[in-house]
């Protein structure tokens, strides 16, 4: 399959490896692994993947297990993703990081064009941009579906300020919006988070 | 008329070693491992099945009836759209904790189709729960109940379609 002009060719090691290890602590060896299967990934089982920011893998061995994580985890609910994403978070990057040095990180490693503008606004208190996301990039929904990215920003938000954070994708360019839109709300202390 | 397509994702739960991967195994690729090795976390297994102008795909969600998992499980229930419970008819406490495993599964799934698997019956000289215990506990759940045996394949297949039956009903 020809790569588009804008599609990375490869992902930094870190990421996959960080999503490899979010899946097995969330999901057990068993259920990463049903994850790789389903990928066609087989040559990744009970094999080290090194968080190596030096080190890639192709683009589309990074989308087999983002497209496998969403047809099996993300069927019926999107709780699981999001989990996922925050757990990936933890891994991706040590805490204590802003979310705009994370987010530059991110643009480096992953590829797309991202953009953090703070915002204050009731408990809203930022918004993250991506055009080009190549999370979903080849993906069609009806209804955002960046729910790993959700959760990650989340999270990356919460290690840096000590509060809780209920991230929110409200424009995907997998339903044919032009970017990917995502607003951070700071989480109110009984707020429990449900599909999101 | 018209074929359909469609996804369900199954839920089976119960104690550990009750025999939820040997009946998936038995179900999915029709062979029977007697060695036991617990699931970690949670094997999903996927299983197509034609009912009618159905054509369904059914993502089999094998969770770890391990306590350890107990933190993250209700994490594998969201999204389930049946359930089947499965316990041991040789070991009384795997029985008496299907009350638990229901009541866990309705607080994150909902009232969603369930089925009550009696398993193990080929061992018939060590049974101890009776069918009529099983179908009572069946009754109380508003669950289909099947007794069956991963070892032999009794009523495994059946089980299984039966829960897809009942969620196509609902779809």
């Amino acid at each position: 399959m020809a790569l588009s002009v804008d599609e990375p060719k490869e992902i930094r090691m870190i990421v996959f490896s960080a999503l490899l290890t979010a899946l097995h602590e969330l999901m057990g060896r068993d259920g990463k692994n049903s994850v790789l299967r389903f990928a066609g990934l087989e040559q990744y089982i009970n094999k080290e993947v090194p968080p190596s920011v030096d080190q890639s893998i192709s683009f589309g061995t990074f989308k087999a297990l983002i497209n496998s994580m969403q047809d099996l985890l993300g069927h019926g609910t999107n709780v699981i993703l999001y989990e996922s994403g925050r757990k990936f978070a933890i891994y991706l990057s040590p805490f204590g990081y802003s979310l705009q040095d994370v987010i530059k990180k991110l643009a480096n490693w992953i590829g797309g064009d991202w953009l953090f503008s703070e915002v204050v606004k009731d408990n809203e208190e930022g918004v993250v941009q991506i055009r080009n996301n190549p999370v979903c990039k080849g993906m069609v929904s009806t209804t955002p579906c960046c729910h790993v990215i959700s959760g990650a920003l989340a999270k990356i938000k919460e290690e840096c300020t000590g509060n809780r954070y209920i991230v929110k994708e409200v424009l995907c360019e997998a339903k044919g919006d032009p970017l990917c839109e995502f607003h951070i709300f700071k989480q109110k202390t009984c707020e429990v988070v449900e599909d999101v | 008329m018209s074929e359909k397509r469609y996804v369900f994702k199954i839920v089976v739960i119960g104690d550990g070693a009750v025999g939820k991967t040997s009946l998936i195994a038995r179900f999915a690729e029709k062979t029977f491992k007697s060695e036991y090795k617990p699931t970690l976390g949670t094997n999903i297994i996927i299983k197509e099945l034609k009912i009618g102008n159905n054509n369904i795909k059914l993502l089999l969600w094998d969770i770890a009836g391990q306590s350890k998992w107990q933190d993250v499980r209700h994490l594998y229930y969201r999204g389930a759209q049946g359930s089947i419970v499965v316990y041991d008819v040789t070991r009384p406490p795997s029985f008496e904790s299907v009350p638990v495993w229901n009541k866990d599964l309705l607080k994150f799934s909902g009232e969603i189709p369930r089925i009550l698997l009696a398993n193990k019956v080929d061992l018939t000289d060590i049974r101890k729960i009776p069918k009529e215990d099983g179908l009572k506990l069946a009754e109380e759940m508003k669950a289909e109940y099947y007794e069956t045996s991963a070892k032999d394949g009794t009523q495994v297949n059946e089980a299984f379609e039966k829960i897809s039956e009942l969620i196509l009903q609902k779809a």
